[in-house]
């Protein structure tokens, strides 16, 4: 019994002191918490229904590109959720804060009551860069009733101004209610 | 004076012989004289006496009836008598002097007395009068005679009237007798004068006499028909009706004209003959054109096709069959069966407005040679569904082998085709074979098989519905439906549990987001695997992350 614990003991000793000296992980959130808003549910509804990242995306950890266009994947900066629902989630709290033409709504019910529309959105670039730049591109359709009423493709970019994830997060958050805002317009000259 | 001579002799006694014949005898000699004078007169101042034969003597009397010419009396009858054969009558009449030059041997009597005939009614002045015998002198001044046949009736015409005879001939004389008027666009021109049967010809011939000037009417293009009684025709143009005089309505006529496509032609010499024909439609059927001769052989019945049908090409009439008879055929084609009936056409050019002259015919005949090569072909065709009547039609049909020139006895061939009923009768006897090969006895035995079959079958399913019947009387299956419905609303309510409203449908989506959070974790420490197996126990010496650079820090 004495051996199996000192044994026990080496091996943790010796895993241990292999682990010294490495970076912590930090978490980031892309929307800060909503702030308290009642919604009219008379409303037409916006349904932000599918959220689709390309493949490179679709893992926790943030991407840097540099100038040469490589993206490097970080080992040390992860996001706190899922991508697409952080993305989805920014885009409806600013618009049901900013507007009170339509309400918006995450996840998609097929009995929605009333006017209804959708929105497909496929994101294809959603990082910083080394050169100061904050990318969001990719492209997106308005949908009501089944058909495609409008779609449209989207390059939005903003200046850095502070080093690091957690400003380079800020500003993609920022890019997002861009994004918001323009879906928005859109959908009032289309109707 | 005697007495003057008395007185003288008593005074002076003078003794005379009386040996004188007396002068008073001079009386009746003078009275002789005269008496034979009168009668040498009478004698030889007399009229000539005439014998006129008859058929018979009725109305005749000796020493009453009269001689008129004009109803002037010129003479008597002086006696009736039988002629030596006894079948006719000798009448003896002394006419008037100086009648002589009116006998002629051209001069007619005739006998007149009351008649009613299809002329008329004449000699009713004779009821009164008695009969009395008609003469008319002849032109004939020279040829003196004083022996006469006389005459049954009245002749038509009257003796030097000026005009033509002409000759008729006919097939038939119906409704025309003599009298009858001869009508030119119905204004009477003359009379038929004689009418005869020519036995050698078997055809009525007919004396006709146009007066002048009508006479001029009759030229060698000229028609005659029969235009007695009615006539009726519907054409196109709807139904015409023709009526004649009232004379020609009842007791017939003959009318004549050149035909419109005509020219009027030249005038005839007297004694002409012409054909007559039965009515004025048969004129433009049945005239004699200039034509060429063609032979078709028909495959088909030609009962009902006649001498003198007409030939039509698309309806229009261009010549006219002329013989149908086996005699006609070869007689080594009579030996063999199917023998065709040959029939001889007559294709008349004039009938299409072509001039009727040789070069119209040898022109038309070369055409319809052509013809042949492009597919004309001869056919039956029903004329008139009454009567049964055909015509042969002349059109085009798909040229096959029978499409050429052959020739029959130096006479051109054209080939035929069988009519449409024809056709129809053979397809329908063809029918008939198909349906008389049909094995109809096995056929009926094969059903009676099946019936016995089915019989069978019946009772099987009889019994299958009975075991049904029992089946669905049963509680248990009656419940079924009850716990099916049942069963449909458990699962319903199970299937709403999985509603995207329902708890588990979120936890279940939220478990996936989890398992998917869970990979994307996992996938670097693959990938870190992946590039060195070893990094779960020998820590990687991996430095910081880049950082993305602020515009406002840069260096």
């Amino acid at each position: 019994m004495k051996t199996r614990v000192a044994f026990f003991v080496a091996v943790v000793a010796l895993l241990t002191a292999c682990s010294s000296g490495k970076p912590n992980i930090n978490y980031y959130q892309l929307s800060p918490a909503p702030t308290t808003q009642q919604v009219d549910l008379n409303l037409p509804t916006l349904f932000f229904e599918t959220i689709s990242l390309v493949d490179y995306l679709k893992q926790t950890n943030l991407i840097l590109a540099n100038d040469s266009g490589q993206l490097y994947v970080t080992r040390y900066h992860v996001w706190a959720e899922p991508l697409e629902q952080a993305i989805a989630r920014s885009m409806v709290n600013h618009l049901n804060q900013s507007q009170q033409k339509f309400r918006a709504q995450h996840q998609f019910k097929s009995s929605c009551g009333g006017q209804c529309y959708r929105v497909k959105l496929l994101v294809e670039q959603f990082y910083p860069t080394e050169s100061n730049q904050v990318i969001f591109a990719g492209k997106y359709q308005l949908i009501k009733d089944g058909k495609v009423i409008a779609q449209q493709d989207f390059n939005l970019q903003q200046t850095l101004k502070q080093d690091g994830y957690g400003a380079a997060v800020s500003s993609l958050h920022q890019l997002t209610i861009q994004l918001a805002s323009q879906i928005a317009q859109r959908l009032a000259t289309v109707e | 004076m005697q007495s003057q001579s008395a007185q003288s002799q008593d005074n002076q006694a003078l003794i005379s012989s009386h040996r004188q014949v007396s002068k008073v005898w001079f009386i009746p000699f003078i009275a002789l004289a005269i008496g034979l004078w009168m009668v040498g007169d009478s004698y030889f101042n007399r009229g000539p006496l005439i014998t006129i034969e008859f058929a018979d003597a009725e109305g005749l009397e000796a020493g009453k009836t009269r001689v008129k010419t004009l109803n002037v009396d010129i003479g008597l009858v002086t006696s009736v008598s039988l002629n030596p054969n006894r079948d006719g009558v000798v009448v003896i009449a002394r006419l008037n002097p100086h009648t002589e030059s009116l006998l002629t041997s051209e001069s007619l009597f005739w006998v007149v007395k009351p008649r009613i005939g299809s002329g008329g009614i004449s000699g009713l002045s004779t009821l009164m009068s008695g009969s009395y015998i008609e003469f008319v002198s002849g032109d004939g001044h020279d040829d003196v005679s004083d022996h006469f046949i006389g005459l049954e009736q009245e002749p038509i015409t009257a003796l030097g009237v000026p005009g033509i005879r002409i000759n008729l001939k006919g097939d038939q004389g119906k409704s025309v007798s003599v009298g009858d008027p001869v009508t030119y666009r119905g204004f009477d021109v003359g009379r038929i004068e004689q009418s005869d049967f020519d036995i050698e010809q078997r055809v009525v011939k007919y004396q006709v006499f146009i007066r002048a000037p009508y006479s001029n009417l009759v030229t060698d293009n000229t028609y005659f028909w029969n235009s007695s009684g009615v006539s009726f025709e519907a054409s196109a143009q709807g139904i015409s009706v023709n009526l004649g005089s009232i004379e020609s309505l009842i007791s017939g006529g003959i009318t004549f004209d050149v035909p419109d496509d005509l020219p009027l032609g030249n005038k005839i010499s007297a004694g002409t003959e012409f054909n007559l024909y039965p009515n004025k439609s048969s004129v433009y059927e049945q005239r004699k054109y200039q034509s060429q001769e063609f032979m078709v052989f028909f495959e088909d019945s030609v009962r009902g096709l006649s001498v003198g049908a007409p030939i039509e090409y698309r309806g229009i009439r261009i010549g006219t069959v002329t013989e149908i008879s086996l005699a006609l055929a070869d007689k080594k084609q009579i030996e063999t069966a199917g023998l065709r009936i040959p029939v001889l056409l007559r294709i008349e050019p004039a009938r299409i407005g072509m001039p009727d002259q040789p070069a119209s015919v040898s022109k038309v005949k070369a055409q319809i040679e052509t013809w042949i090569e492009q597919g004309l072909k001869a056919t039956l065709k029903t004329g008139s569904l009454l009567t049964g009547s055909l015509f042969v039609d002349l059109d085009f049909y798909p040229i096959d082998k029978l499409s050429k020139t052959e020739v029959f006895n130096q006479i051109n061939i054209i080939p035929s085709v069988s009519g449409s009923l024809a056709q129809i009768e053979q397809k329908v006897f063809a029918i008939l074979d198909k349906f008389e090969q049909l094995p109809i006895d096995v056929t009926v035995e094969n059903i009676n098989k099946m019936l016995v079959s089915a019989n069978s079958a019946m009772a099987t399913m009889d019994q299958t519905v009975e075991q049904l019947k029992f089946i669905l009387a049963n509680k248990d299956t009656q419940a079924l439906p009850a716990t099916l419905a049942q069963t449909l609303k458990q699962l319903n309510t199970v299937m709403q549990g999985y509603d995207s409203d329902s708890a588990l449908y979120g936890e279940m989506t939220q478990t996936m987001s989890q398992l998917q959070l869970m990979i994307r974790q996992v996938q670097p420490l693959i990938k870190e695997l992946n590039n060195k197996p070893n990094s779960l126990i020998f820590e990687t010496q991996a430095g910081a992350d880049p950082e993305p650079k602020g515009l406002n820090n840069e260096d």
